[in-house]
């Protein structure tokens, strides 16, 4: 059964991918990258949801493991850094620290709201 | 009827990525292998089909399965959460992710 809540989560996730890939352009990924850093912040959320067992194990494998990792990518991410690179190597630079460091923040920001702004919330070991 | 191919192709590469995930399933206090599997596997995989499938294969494979299967929002979140526990690892972690994927892509491009 598990198996239905990811699957029906990715194929969503992937689909509105695809439509947010439509804002890249030939001289930045910005679809891409905003699908990163929302999708990060949103399964930041998700977790620390379900680590404060507010959220059930259906839940996180829907709207994380499904929505959430079939929504952002990291294979189009690598594609888009090594084309960048060719182009223009300062503009590959930029795109992996601001989706690097925007992502991890974006995440960090989503367990912290997701826990209640509790301090420290990022001390637990994920199951993702 | 892209869309078609996409849901689909996400909706496995969601179900492989959560298997790997069970069988890679991250211990207490230890390194997050499933999403870095996943992560480096998908990407060389990509780098691999840029050349050899016509534009139709691309969204099924390309952006349908592997990029359901790889996930930058675990990657992010794993991160996160390293970074209170080692920063070491969150290092580590973040430095083979990206160079990792990024080097199997073009090796894969290659191939």
């Amino acid at each position: 059964m598990n198996v239905w809540y990811v699957a029906l989560g990715g194929a969503i996730g992937a689909t509105l991918r695809y439509f947010f890939s439509m804002l890249n352009n030939s001289l930045f990924p910005f679809g891409t990258l905003a699908i990163n850093i929302a999708g990060s912040f949103l399964l930041g959320g998700i977790t620390a949801l379900y680590m404060t067992k507010k959220f059930k194990k259906e839940q996180l494998l829907f709207y994380g493991t499904g929505f959430c990792g079939g929504f952002t990518t990291l294979s189009t991410f690598s594609k888009e850094t090594v084309e960048l690179i060719q182009i223009n190597a300062v503009h590959g630079v930029i795109y992996v620290m601001v989706s690097v460091a925007g992502g991890i923040a974006a995440g960090m920001a989503g367990l912290w709201l997701g826990s209640g702004k509790k301090k420290g919330a990022g001390v637990w070991t994920s199951s993702l | 009827m892209d869309i078609l191919f996409i849901a689909a192709g996400g909706a496995a590469g969601a179900v492989l990525r959560y298997a790997a995930g069970l069988w890679l399933a991250r211990k207490e206090g230890r390194f997050p292998l499933g999403a870095l599997t996943v992560n480096l596997l998908g990407s060389f995989f990509l780098g691999l089909l840029a050349g050899i499938l016509p534009a139709s294969g691309q969204t099924f494979a390309g952006t349908g399965l592997l990029g359901g299967f790889t996930t930058f929002s675990t990657f992010s979140v794993e991160a996160a959460l390293l970074w209170n526990e080692s920063r070491l690892s969150f290092f580590s972690y973040t430095g083979i992710t990206v160079i990792g994927s990024t080097a199997l892509f073009w090796l894969g491009t290659f191939l």
